[in-house]
């Protein structure tokens, strides 16, 4: 196990970095949220093109390679890209039936339930081949051809596709205007998928990988404008990145986004539900802290819809509480450590 | 296994004395060299089968003693040792800081003079850099030396030497010229320990335990040919060696306290679930449980930051800017680990001597006290973010 890019990771990465920073600038992100979008269609379809969802689900002897994931969705990260990228590489695990990632044809993955905090069990119930129960804040319903739901049966729980025609569908307006429903389901019809809880752990757990590259590409983005900031704003005849008091704090975010990237790469090579806590743990705080820190430091301008440093500030908070807040993987890895 | 690990193992199996397995609480435990004693026959057939291979200085040159190793190999021949506990055959500020330092920037006579007398452990180094008045601010040092024919007369003092007391030589920083910039003047001088004229008073700490000194110097004579780099541009030659200080301090924390952050194999998250004990809800005290989570996780991703460093330099690159901040994390978290040890013992913590406590507990109540200074010492906390935010983010003066 090796914790920098592989060869062909860094290509990935690479490229990746090139098209976001050309195609997909921050301004872009802003226009589509001017637009009332949640997600953009075209863009989506670039991607596609381009072979994104399919590279990031072939380098490996299983199919699901998370470094080629984390290579290539933390330069999309730093700009915002959205785009139901993970959802897809989601979908190719709990229903390849429902998936070509070729054409980006994926089922959106319903899991959790109201009141959850994190947790993945699940209420909603398949009784005579149709299912009832309501889940919440989906990803990507919109983009997607299915839907895929973790419900108990039979006392288990497992995983049942249901078309999007029989789910009553809400889409949410959330502050980081992506796009994300609650859905409802009253005696849907539904199919039963080969999956158990153990492929659901799976699931999630690189999906959160896969959402820790893309928080990683977030702070850094965060971090690099406010380093520019700090060395363009002047008051008392400096510029405010000669205070002291603002240095330390600065470096703080750097070490921050150092920590986080170890256990990025930590968790890819070897996604054990310790090492996935350890990454999401760290990158929700670090990148909750670079959003807070990078709006302080920007001053007035911070907190201005004008300036696009608030885009990480929402974002970050959506991402720290999705696929569970930092305490919920701190208290999963003390359980996963015996205390 | 590469073919050198099995070598390896074959010869610690048949070299490495039994009584010497799981005796090293860390992988930077072992043999100061010089005055210090060996604590056992094991102890010095350990060393001196070492010191015939070229163990004792894994990765240096032959010429000098040295067996020449890889930085892979020297990097497997540690693993196998603290995979062992085995205590190192050497260590001290020879090997890790002067010896380094000739290696890159000190003229042949100079390397062939105290080079082999470092491998073979005969003299013990100390480092003469901070002074009364030049802590943070290293580079305002005053200790002065002036010329005299072929030699430097030096006056002054310096503090914070560890272990002054028991070393033969000093590398030391001194003040040959006063004009223009303080950096620029410094010169870098070897100073034999039992020159006349010399002083050694030790400091006593929080701790109780007295590694640092206090050297004074009056009128001591050293010749000019024990000049490291050029006169007055010892700063430089210096710099290149805090740098390098600061990254083993990091390594050493982590690496440590990874393994063993109380005492030797016993662990923090050990200590808490057998003075706290668990329930159905983990550790019964959810507040410390969540101070201990954070703490091993910190540990978790420092771990396995310094790890992404080795993986850098293996293949080829430079350590990363990631390797600035080790310093300044692993102190810090070595601090609050002290501290979170304490809170769990509760009394038990408060002991200074006596029978009421357990040997553990006082051991591990004067470590929190020895960690005080490690935000302290090689540069504070303070200096290394100054240095993070200018030379790594680009931030202006």
């Amino acid at each position: 196990m090796t914790l920098i890019l592989n060869e062909d990771e860094q290509m990935l990465a690479d490229g990746a970095k090139d098209w976001a920073d050309n195609e997909h600038p921050l301004s872009q992100f802003r226009a589509m949220r001017d637009a009332g979008k949640t997600w953009n269609p075209g863009l989506w379809r670039s991607l596609i093109e381009l072979g994104y969802p399919a590279m990031g689900a072939s380098l490996a002897n299983d199919g699901l390679d998370l470094g080629g994931q984390v290579a290539l969705i933390e330069p999309l990260g730093a700009n915002l890209v959205a785009t139901p990228l993970i959802s897809a590489w989601v979908s190719a695990l709990i229903d390849p039936q429902g998936t070509d990632l070729v054409s980006g044809k994926f089922s959106a993955f319903a899991w959790m339930e109201a009141g959850a905090r994190g947790d993945r069990t699940a209420s909603a119930l398949v009784e005579n081949g149709t299912i009832t129960g309501a889940k919440q804040a989906v990803w990507d319903v919109d983009s997607a051809k299915a839907i895929v739901v973790s419900a108990l049966y039979n006392g288990h729980l497992g995983l049942f596709r249901v078309a999007k025609a029989d789910c009553t569908i809400t889409a949410l307006h959330r502050i980081d205007h992506r796009d994300t429903a609650n859905v409802a389901f009253d005696g849907a019809p539904c199919t039963r998928l080969a999956g158990d809880e153990a492929l659901l752990n799976t699931a999630l757990d690189r999906a959160t990988v896969a959402l820790c590259a893309e928080m990683l590409g977030g702070m850094t983005s965060a971090m690099k404008m406010l380093v520019t900031y700090l060395c363009e704003r002047r008051q008392f005849e400096s510029a405010i990145g000669s205070f002291q008091a603002v240095q330390h704090r600065t470096v703080d975010c750097f070490i921050e986004i150092e920590l986080a990237r170890s256990t990025v790469l930590g968790a890819a090579r070897d996604p054990t539900p310790a090492n996935v806590s350890l990454a999401k743990a760290r990158c929700s705080d670090a990148y909750v802290l670079l959003a807070n820190e990078a709006v302080q430091f920007h001053g007035g301008i911070g907190v201005t819809d004008e300036h696009d440093i608030g885009f990480h500030l929402k974002r970050a908070r959506v991402c720290s509480l999705t696929l569970g807040s930092s305490d919920w993987h701190r208290r999963r890895w003390a359980v996963e450590h015996g205390y | 296994m590469s073919d050198f690990r099995t070598e390896l193992v074959a010869w610690l199996e048949e070299n490495a004395p039994k009584s010497l397995h799981g005796t090293a609480s860390s992988p930077f435990q072992g043999h100061w060299g010089g005055k210090s004693e060996f604590p056992s026959e094991d102890h010095r057939l350990w060393f001196e089968r070492c010191l015939a291979r070229g163990w004792t200085a894994p990765n240096w040159p032959k010429t000098y003693g040295g067996a020449e190793l890889s930085l892979e190999d020297a990097r497997v021949w540690q693993e196998e040792l603290f995979k062992r506990h085995l205590p190192l055959p050497l260590v001290g500020f020879g090997l890790t800081m002067i010896g380094p330092i000739l290696l890159a920037a000190g003229s042949e006579e100079l390397k062939a003079a105290h080079l082999p007398g470092i491998v073979s452990g005969e003299v013990r180094w100390c480092q003469g850099y901070s002074e009364p008045g030049a802590g943070s601010d290293l580079a305002s040092l005053r200790t002065k030396a002036v010329r005299d024919g072929d030699e430097f007369v030096v006056n002054g003092q310096k503090i914070w030497t560890s272990h002054a007391d028991l070393s033969d030589w000093i590398f030391c920083l001194v003040r040959t010229n006063d004009e223009g910039v303080k950096q620029v003047g410094i010169t870098f001088l070897l100073i034999p320990m039992n020159t006349p004229g010399i002083t050694i008073r030790p400091i006593p700490l929080i701790s109780g335990a007295s590694p640092f000194c206090e050297v004074f110097f009056e009128d001591v004579r050293a010749p000019v040919a024990n000049v490291v780099g050029q006169v007055d541009q010892g700063w430089k030659v210096a710099k290149a060696l805090l740098a390098h200080e600061r990254t083993m301090v990091g390594e050493s924390i982590a690496a440590g306290g990874a393994r063993a952050p109380i005492l030797f194999t016993y662990t923090l998250r050990d200590h808490a679930i057998d003075v706290i004990g668990t329930d159905e809800n983990g550790l019964r005290d959810a507040a410390v449980r969540d101070e201990l989570v954070r703490s091993e996780m910190e540990m978790a991703a420092m771990k396995l930051t310094l790890e992404r460093t080795k993986d850098r330099i293996r293949a080829g690159d430079q350590p990363g800017p990631e390797s600035s901040i080790f310093k300044v994390v692993g102190t810090e978290l070595n601090m609050r680990r002290w501290e979170l040890a304490l809170k769990i013992a509760d009394q038990d913590a408060l002991g200074w001597e006596g029978d009421a406590y357990s040997d553990r507990n006082i051991a591990m109540t004067r470590q929190w006290l020895r960690s005080r200074g490690n935000s302290i010492e090689g540069g504070t906390s303070e200096i290394q973010r100054n240095i993070i935010a200018r030379r790594v983010l680009g931030l202006p003066k």
